[in-house]
């Protein structure tokens, strides 16, 4: 079986993804900077480096947009990282579906498409398509590609196999099979596939269709379908596996178990061997328990506390939003944090104080690494949830012992102006318990300010000695 | 012996040398073991080879006269041994006529000789076309997420509402929903989990509309799978989760993120529901507590081959009800076990491998 990728085919990958990712890296710096500027010059020339040294090794670089990320040379899974996806998503928005990079493709040409692919779908349209717009330009070492998605090894072969087993026809499936050249990659890909397709057929036909790709490998004529045996056994762990080995009697499942399956091999957390033992066991049944009814005590307080109102529900999204925005890009956190500077409008709006008290401490206890530009983002709304919410959070905000990890102190960090302001307005309120709640964090602020070492920003200190001024 | 028939010196002798082979294999093994199926013939344990004519003969020979099993220890003498041949060159209608080849050994007095039918398939009873337009639906919703789009909430509230029949005309959803014979990651396991929540949320008295609305969350609770790399999703099935915001939780949330009251709900029963799994349920919404119970359940219990499940529906239950982990509301449990328990589910459920 080939399983292993070799070498080769390793490297030639990593140098297609170097290629595209420096193609992708002067995409973004064509966004910020004109085409003359130094940073621009730089990356148009190492993206052309990297595309040239591809295309001198392997021939011209096909790059595809995927659903999520790009394919190189019409192979393999879809690459994305973080630069990687906003040239394929600019590709995708402009219905852009393949690029080839030939050989002696000068940095001009590279700064021609990227400039292009800058510019608006319609624009695009309006001058003929991207490929005639750099047909006029003189781009010569660039093919707008409109070639089909790539298909995964096999893929051709799905058809045929969907219908052999459901017609039950196993030797039609042992033809499909052994088409795809004994890759246990591909016959695994393929088996999923033909999972994928039979799982909403009714149970009948899907046992049938398995039944018939178990025979087929069972009459063990040929010594690929031992392999692929082996390779169901090891994989009994993912559900087409399991409808193989099901279909088959114990015994032989366990045989094929001994003969195949490592010892160490695991399925749902137990040894494939002792699993195929029990393969079609069922265990001794246990009657289900019938309890008592609940009381009506607790049965209503359990119906009351499933009750929870709108503005519940939504601080409480507002809370896991929080959990979220790390996993987030910078695409996706925009409409993230719109949707929350929406509600948090709202809460202002029903002077809802829990909800903008979890609206505050989403965005400000959202971790960012240091200069990430999300980290941008975040601040911007840290302030908009300060400023607008500024009247009901006090009250919220305030409680709890003044401390390193006090929410305010993660605000004072994101919006120092906004949070001064807010213990500013506090320090003249009527009610004395708030006005020393206040108090008390202005001199812990202070104090974390004055002991440096930049747990606080700069600016941090300036804008506390304000609350002095404000209270003079 | 089917040639020249009994007594035949050809067939004796083809007895004679069976006998003495059957002897030279019980001198290194208790006994001497046949396992025949339509599609293999294993013999010792020793799977042997489809395309040899003589393997598939027996084989189907064996299976055409209803034998699964043949035993044959030291006690059998070749007097026994001469009476299975004969049994077995009957036509299968002749045995048929005796009681089957099982009871026609028995009969014969062949001490030392065991004959085993072949282990019984369970038929499952087949699914109504309301069910089977929700597992489609569902599995299109599902594809449609992978392609890359958003979950289609809508559309998911319309197949939602086809899984909550009026109380007693449930019977045939139930039936559908007591068999265990996918994975977790198949469109049964959140059609179940819808209908189970759904239930559950009438037993605690919501409106039809809250009930929808947590059918709605309950379908979507795995959409997160979607977006989620294959080997990432097996790894994310309930049993070998420990995380209580795995990736497809985290994923989940991200495609039904929504902050605006009840219409959160898809995203916080995403998001929340192994936090619920994992101990955390106290700060989790009521609709996550729900889903989660009926998640756990449905999972738990499911697996394309009985080896393959992680418990019993009866087991389960008597753990979770006996304050076993993970601690879910003990309302919610006793009034689900109560529903599985009036539903006729018999705690182990057909199992259609």
């Amino acid at each position: 079986m080939n399983s292993d990728p070799k070498g080769g085919a390793q490297a030639r990958y990593e140098a297609a993804r170097r290629a595209a990712r420096s193609v992708a890296s002067a995409f973004r710096t064509v966004r910020l900077y004109p085409l003359h500027h130094a940073a621009t010059v730089e990356a148009l020339e190492a993206a052309r480096a990297a595309v040239d040294g591809y295309a001198s090794a392997y021939g011209s670089l096909l790059v595809t947009a995927a659903d999520h990320g790009l394919v190189f040379d019409a192979a393999g899974a879809p690459y994305e990282d973080d630069v990687v996806a906003e040239l394929a998503r600019a590709l995708r928005a402009r219905a852009i579906p393949a690029l080839r990079f030939l050989r002696g493709l000068p940095a001009s040409e590279l700064g021609i498409l990227l400039s292009a692919l800058h510019l608006p779908r319609a624009q695009l349209e309006r001058s003929g398509g991207l490929a005639a717009l750099l047909a006029s330009r003189g781009v010569r070492g660039i093919v707008i590609g409109d070639v089909a998605a790539p298909q995964a090894a096999g893929a051709d072969l799905l058809e045929a196999l969907v219908e052999a087993a459901g017609a039950g026809a196993t030797d039609g499936i042992a033809a499909c099979l052994r088409q795809t050249g004994g890759s246990e990659e591909t016959i695994r890909d393929l088996l999923r596939r033909l999972d994928r397709r039979i799982v909403t057929r009714p149970r009948a036909e899907q046992a049938a269709a398995w039944r018939a790709v178990g025979r087929s490998l069972t009459s063990l004529r040929a010594s690929w379908q031992a392999a692929v045996c082996a390779m169901v056994v090891r994989s009994v762990d993912e559900p087409w596996a399991a409808s193989i080995a099901a279909q088959w009697p114990p015994v032989l499942a366990a045989s094929l178990a001994a003969q195949a399956a490592p010892s160490g091999a695991r399925a749902q957390g137990r040894r494939v061997a002792d699993v195929l033992r029990i393969f079609k066991q069922t265990r001794p049944s246990v009657s289900l328990p019938a309890p008592e009814a609940p009381d009506p005590d607790a049965l209503r307080r359990a119906a009351a506390d499933a009750a929870w109102d709108g503005r519940r529900l939504r601080e409480q999204a507002v809370r896991r939003l929080g959990e979220l925005l790390p996993a987030m890009k910078a695409g996706e956190l925009e409409p993230a944090l719109a949707d929350l500077e929406a509600a948090v409008v709202t809460m202002a709006q029903e002077g809802d104080g829990a909800g903008l008290l979890a609206a505050l401490s989403t965005a400000a206890r959202a971790a960012v690494p240091p200069g990430d530009v999300r980290g941008d983002l975040l601040r911007a709304m840290t302030r908009r949830v300060l400023s607008l919410g500024s009247r009901d959070l006090a009250v919220h905000v305030l409680a709890g012992a003044p401390g390193g990890d006090h929410l305010l102190v993660h605000a004072m960090r994101l919006a120092p102006e906004e949070t001064v302001r807010l213990l500013r307005q506090t320090l003249g309120h009527p009610d004395a318990q708030l006005r020393g709640a206040a108090a008390r964090h202005a001199a812990a602020l202070r104090r974390l300010a004055s002991r440096g070492g930049g747990e606080l920003p700069d600016d941090a200190a300036s804008a506390l000695a304000r609350i002095e001024e404000g209270s003079a | 012996m089917r040639h020249y028939g009994p007594g035949h010196p050809v067939s004796e002798q083809a007895v004679r040398r069976l006998d003495a082979d059957v002897r030279q294999a019980l001198t290194g093994a208790p006994e001497v073991r046949w396992d025949a199926s339509p599609v293999s013939l294993i013999v010792q344990d020793t799977l042997l080879p489809g395309d040899d004519a003589h393997v598939r003969a027996l084989r189907d020979h064996l299976g055409a006269r209803g034998i699964g099993r043949v035993r044959i220890t030291a006690e059998a003498q070749t007097g026994a041994i001469a009476a299975l041949v004969r049994l077995l060159s009957r036509e299968p209608e002749e045995l048929l006529a005796e009681g089957g080849a099982v009871d026609a050994v028995r009969a014969a007095g062949a001490a030392g000789i065991t004959v085993e039918a072949p282990e019984p398939v369970p038929v499952a009873p087949a699914e109504t076309d309301e069910y089977r337009s929700a597992l489609t639906a569902y599995a299109a919703l599902f594809a449609a997420v992978e392609r890359g789009e958003r979950p289609d909430v809508g559309r998911a509230q319309l197949l939602v509402e086809r899984l909550d029949p009026p109380a007693g005309r449930d019977g045939a959803l139930w039936e559908q929903v007591a068999l265990r014979g996918h994975d977790e990651l198949d469109p049964p396991h959140a059609v179940h989990t819808a209908f189970l929540a759904m239930r559950l949320a009438g037993a605690l008295g919501m409106s039809p509309a809250d009930r929808i609305e947590t059918g709605v969350a309950a379908l979507l609770h795995d959409i997160g799978m979607a977006v989620l790399p294959w080997e990432q999703r097996l790894a994310e099935r309930t049993p070998g989760v420990r995380d209580p915001l795995p990736g497809h939780a985290v994923g989940g949330g991200r495609l039904l993120r929504h902050l605006g009251g009840r219409g959160s709900l898809p995203m916080l029963a995403a998001v929340e529901h192994h936090r619920v799994i994992g101990g955390g349920g106290a700060a989790a919404a009521p609709v996550s507590r729900i889903v989660a119970l009926a998640d756990y359940v449905e999972a738990m219990t499911c697996g394309r081959a009985a080896g393959l499940r992680p418990d019993t529906l009866g087991a389960l239950m008597a753990r979770l009800l006996g304050g076993g982990a993970p601690a879910f509301d003990p309302v919610h449990v006793r009034l689900l076990s109560r529903l599985l328990a009036a539903s006729g589910w018999d705690g182990e459920g057909a199992s259609p491998a």
